[in-house]
């Protein structure tokens, strides 16, 4: 009865095979395997990001990187912030004066993967003084007495000097340089007109816009006319002419359940909802195909159908 | 009741202060409103049952829609973000001052926790209550609270401590000038434990310098309040109940049962010693879901479904105010303090404050990695695996 001597002895040595294969086929799935292996990637990636020399500075040998579970050794009382935006991972380069025996950086340049443009430029807007001028690097940055921000892609881009007449600018420009043109998800921000905007004035909201639970990741610029009338725009985006169908009606269900009356309305070329919203008072809601943007005008129509006019006139495509 | 069925009510409409807080051509005639309002001890102020906690607050139309509704109590902090700012434009742009009731607190204008320690100079506590009016457009508070007492950690005697803060000469002096100056209205405390919320509580009631108590309560963490609440009753301090969900956990609610946030709310307010509760309010579905409890019984179906959320968390859920465990740690590690900051990121969502409130802690669990020692979850009196769930924590709030 039972297996011979050499089928069991066959099947003993298949044993260490079999353990082998499965040990083998667990490492393909394993996710932290798989989180290490990509991981390792992004690193190699914001390294190159890094300019070895930029004018007479030189790149210390070592950068430092941060994760969310260590971010507040570099950034205490403010690593919250920047996890709650939406961060990644931090990496940072001090650069010294060729020739200085300092210990101390003259620059400190820091990158922040934010995984999406749109929580990096959330950041930069948050982040950059009052004071600060615009500069033209990366997708937008600003440049003020001792620091330089600015994004490009995902990546929020910080850069520090220690000394006043630090070359900050040509700092950022070669950083940026480095990283190339990264595809920016913040073209959204391009939409907004430009007439009588508010200078830094552009805020990020992630959620519960307005105090609505089914509006997210909103950017709202302000608005003042020459006669000093404030208005609001906003816009964000869907993946596609679906998902923004989708939040029209999820508006329109919140307008009759509220009881807000609203009308279809068509000004020009251009068809948009005209909202009469006892809580913001009066608005506009205009979808194009992936956009969709509010107008909180408080009644003056002229105002927010110029601002449909440049709309339009920036965004004719998405028509 | 619907909003149509409301202001077809004359006798409610006479008697609520409802009636004038209704801004002109507001929606959503068939929305439910808020159906009691409640003196609040000897303030003067009448309160609606379900008000607005504004840790979270972004949007000041949120606070248009709230007060159409109903809601007449605003309850923020310095220290609560942008809170205050966001309630300022609401107060400016919604013109009914009147017809509001704004609290706010005796803290520092920085990251939470702001709150102004005991020895903190007079001048610092007005100039703090300065901030908050121009912040919030307004020239007063209706109430000032000394806020979160009892709250702290180490091997130190909390009990002094909190006294300390409760009856600061400078923060009693400087409330009477504010009161004389008409910068503040009433004087109240509020207190999550974890340290002898009861004890420290009950003194604020017997002292006279306190019209208001704001307590941490709910339905799995009341009994040791009993007597607070009684002596407040008899000696007409208000009480608002905070922390009144529980942790405020996900739970499955099929067709049929009560839901669950009502239920904690009826729960509450069906204790005659509580005036009203502040719950957090982040937009119009939550608000419209939480004034459904507004003088509602609370019925054998929202017992089942508080039952059914006490099953699933009931080893858990760390009763916030406890603090039975606070003197159990070899290490101090501020166990009680660390698990409400857990809540606030877990269950609240509010990330930023918890990490605020977790990095101001000096004993953090860090120290929990390598501890073999389970004086602390022997010291639970609900069995909950506190060196797990500080662990957690840790990596969370890190």
């Amino acid at each position: 009865m039972g297996l011979s001597i050499s089928i069991r002895l066959l099947l003993l040595l298949l044993l260490p095979v079999i353990a082998f294969s499965l040990y083998y086929d667990s490492l393909k799935y394993d996710p932290g395997l798989l989180d290490f292996k990509q991981e390792k990637a992004n690193k190699e990636e914001i390294e190159n990001f890094f300019p070895d020399k930029i004018d007479s500075f030189k790149k210390s040998d070592k950068l430092h990187y941060y994760l969310s579970n260590n971010l507040y050794e570099y950034l205490n009382g403010h690593a919250e912030y920047f996890i709650s935006a939406g961060f990644k991972k931090l990496a940072v380069a001090d650069y010294f004066k060729q020739g200085s025996d300092s210990v101390t950086p003259d620059m400190v340049v820091t990158i922040f993967d934010m995984a999406k443009s749109i929580n990096a430029f959330g950041v930069l807007m948050e982040e950059a003084s009052q004071d600060a001028s615009e500069i033209n690097v990366g997708a937008k940055g600003y440049i003020s007495d001792r620091t330089v921000s600015f994004v490009n892609g995902p990546f929020y881009i910080k850069i520090n000097s220690f000394e006043k007449d630090a070359p900050l600018l040509s700092f950022a420009r070669e950083v940026a340089k480095s990283m190339g043109n990264l595809e920016s998800g913040i073209t959204l921000l391009d939409k907004l007109p430009k007439k009588n905007a508010v200078a830094r004035s552009i805020k990020f909201h992630r959620e519960n816009y307005r105090g609505l639970g089914f509006v997210k990741n909103v950017l709202e610029q302000s608005y003042k006319t020459e006669d000093q009338k404030e208005y609001a725009i906003s816009v964000t985006e869907g993946k596609n002419e679906s998902e923004v169908k989708g939040t029209i009606q999820k508006y329109l269900d919140y307008f009759k359940s509220e009881e807000i009356t609203y009308e279809s309305k068509k000004y020009k070329d251009i068809t948009y909802y005209s909202v009469q919203d006892p809580f913001e008072g009066e608005w506009a809601l205009l979808p194009t195909k992936t956009l969709l943007f509010s107008i909180y005008h408080s009644g003056n129509e002229m105002v927010a159908q110029n601002s449909m006019d440049e709309i339009e006139q920036h965004d004719i495509t998405e028509k | 009741m619907k909003r149509r069925d409301f202001l077809k009510s004359s006798a409610l409409l006479s008697g609520a202060a409802i009636l004038g807080a209704i801004p002109k051509g507001s929606a959503a005639k068939d929305k439910e409103v808020i159906q009691k309002y409640t003196e609040l001890g000897k303030t003067g102020i009448k309160m609606s049952d379900i008000s607005f906690g504004c840790g979270k607050l972004s949007s000041p139309a949120l606070v248009a829609r709230a007060l159409d509704r109903g809601i007449n109590y605003y309850d923020t902090a310095p220290d609560y973000g942008n809170s205050e700012k966001v309630l300022g434009n609401a107060i400016k742009k919604i013109n009914k001052r009147d017809k509001m009731y704004i609290a706010s607190k005796f803290c520092s204008q920085s990251e939470y926790p702001g709150h102004l320690p005991a020895g903190t100079q007079k001048k610092v506590y007005i100039e703090s209550i300065e901030a908050s009016l121009r912040n919030l457009q307004t020239d007063y508070l209706d109430l000032c609270f000394v806020h979160a007492i009892g709250e702290g950690s180490g091997d130190v005697d909390h009990f002094s401590l909190g006294k300390k803060r409760l009856f600061d000469e400078n923060m009693l002096s400087a409330a009477e000038t504010l009161k004389k100056d008409g910068k503040i209205r009433g004087l109240a405390v509020s207190s999550h434990g974890p340290n002898s919320m009861d004890k420290l509580l009950l003194e604020a009631v017997r002292s006279g310098h306190f019209d208001v108590i704001q307590p941490a309560i709910s339905f799995m963490h009341y009994q040791h309040l009993t007597g607070v609440l009684d002596e407040a009753k008899k000696k007409g301090v208000g009480v608002i109940a905070m922390k009144t969900l529980a942790g405020g956990k996900y739970i499955d609610i099929n067709p049929g049962e009560a839901p669950f946030e009502q239920a904690a709310f009826k729960w509450v307010l069906k204790n005659k010693a509580i005036n009203g509760l502040i719950v957090t309010i982040n937009n119009n579905d939550q608000l419209n879901s939480y004034i459904t409890a507004s003088n509602s019984e609370f019925t054998p179906q929202d017992q089942k479904t508080l039952d059914k959320y006490m099953t699933k968390y009931a080893s858990d859920h760390c009763r916030t105010g406890c603090g039975d465990c606070q003197s159990s740690c070899s290490k101090n590690v501020s166990i009680a303090a660390i698990m409400r900051f857990n809540m606030y990121y877990q269950d609240y969502g509010m990330e930023k404050r918890a990490m605020d409130g977790y990095r101001a802690i000096q004993s953090k669990a860090d120290s929990c990695n390598e501890c073999a020692d389970k004086s602390c979850e022997k010291a639970c009196p609900f069995g909950l695996p506190v060196a797990s769930i500080l662990k957690e924590a840790h990596n969370l709030l890190t």
